[in-house]
């Protein structure tokens, strides 16, 4: 059942940045266990989801006292769907073919043709 | 028959020998127009070449009322089965993988649409505008096309070093460079993998568009704008590539700011 278990991490673990980019303000464990729908999952699983997040620069832990641990999100709704589509931009199947994009469509090989054209030359007359 | 082994010859050399001449020669940084041309005509003459000489094996089996050798027989009689086999097996491929090719572009501008903070129509085009920590600009054609670049862009760049990036980008657009580098793609997926002709044509098609897109954004918006735009961005991201296409601006003279045409959509 690791497989079963490994799709209820992911989907709890997007649960609880909706709920935490749904709101301004950091929130509490006990707040966003509130604010999951159901089935609702225990404190324990929360928290600990809340720790994996937090060790992948998705969430931000502040304790204004340690009985008072609240969470936020590290990026914004906007800045995450940003970073999102970048990480697809560079990772498409074929990225050189998939847009004409200003910069990074050049392989290495263009990159040593170009300087064979350009700078070799300049380099042998100058020598 | 003359046309037939001749056909296939001229194929051969479009398809073999060609590539081998024009991969990888500096002149074609200088003159990347040229080149693309070459280089289509090259596999174009090559399908061409392929298709007249099926056609004539097929003409000379249906028209030849007598044949004198076994051999003449066995070519007359088994070559046009082959060469209908091969044509119906090109057609396949080519069916089978422009589709995806077609999707897989349509999955990725799917996938990377951003957030838009703006869309403006400037006529032939949509500039869209994102917010986005990462300097990029690109362009999307199809039934509504766009341009996109993100914030970081706008800021990093001057007003004229914009406009020669969406001057670039236009150029994409106008000239359906789109279109020509998923024809590349498609050609490289159905041409045999020991034929040079293929992947070839796709990597010389995906430089010298760039290069293409930079001349045209030189002529319009200036030479000076283009390569310092192109700097910037290299000194922010570390891309090579882009201080020598910034250095290649230097190779030639390019119009006067008074004889350039800016076109009226890439004015911000």
């Amino acid at each position: 059942m690791a497989g079963k278990r490994v799709r209820e991490w992911g989907a709890l673990e997007a649960g609880i940045m909706k709920v935490l980019r749904g709101h301004s303000e950091p929130l509490g464990v006990k707040q966003i266990q509130n604010e999951l729908g159901d089935p609702v999952p225990a404190y324990t699983t929360v928290m600990t989801v809340l720790d994996r997040l937090v060790k992948k620069d998705e969430v931000v832990r502040s304790s204004e006292s340690p009985r008072r641990i609240r969470f936020q999100p590290a990026r914004s709704a906007g800045e995450h769907a940003s970073n999102e589509m970048m990480m697809a931009l560079n990772t498409a199947g074929d990225r050189r073919t998939a847009l004409l994009r200003f910069a990074g469509n050049l392989t290495a090989d263009d990159v040593d043709l170009l300087h064979e054209a350009i700078i070799k030359p300049r380099r042998q007359k100058d020598t | 028959m003359l046309l037939f082994v001749g056909g296939i010859v001229a194929s051969g050399v479009f398809f073999l020998l060609a590539p081998m001449a024009l991969s990888a020669r500096p002149w074609q940084v200088r003159r990347p127009r040229l080149a693309l041309t070459l280089w289509w005509g090259s596999v174009v003459g090559g399908h061409i070449c392929v298709g007249t000489a099926i056609t004539a094996i097929i003409v000379v089996a249906v028209d030849v009322p007598h044949l004198s050798t076994p051999l003449d027989v066995l070519v007359v009689t088994v070559a046009p089965w082959l060469g209908l086999g091969a044509l119906g097996v090109v057609i396949g491929m080519v069916w089978g993988t422009a589709g995806p090719v077609v999707a897989q572009h349509q999955d990725a501008v799917n996938e990377i649409s951003p957030a838009p903070r703006s869309c403006e129509a400037r006529g032939p085009f949509s500039l869209v505008r994102f917010s986005s920590t990462d300097p990029v600009a690109y362009a999307v054609a199809g039934p509504r096309p766009e341009i996109i670049i993100s914030s970081a862009l706008e800021e990093i760049l001057s007003t004229a070093q914009l406009r020669a990036v969406l001057a670039h980008e236009y150029a994409h657009l106008r000239y359906r460079h789109n279109w020509l580098v998923r024809c590349a793609q498609v050609n490289a997926a159905c041409l045999p993998a020991c034929l040079p002709a293929g992947p070839r044509l796709r990597d010389a098609t995906v430089l010298l568009v760039e290069l293409i897109a930079d001349d045209t954004a030189a002529k319009q918006a200036g030479a000076a704008n283009l390569a310092n735009a192109l700097r910037r961005l290299s000194l922010l991201t570390g891309d090579v590539s882009l201080d020598l296409r910034a250095e290649r601006m230097t190779l030639r003279t390019w119009p006067l700011s008074g004889h350039r045409r800016l076109p009226a959509p890439v004015r911000v």
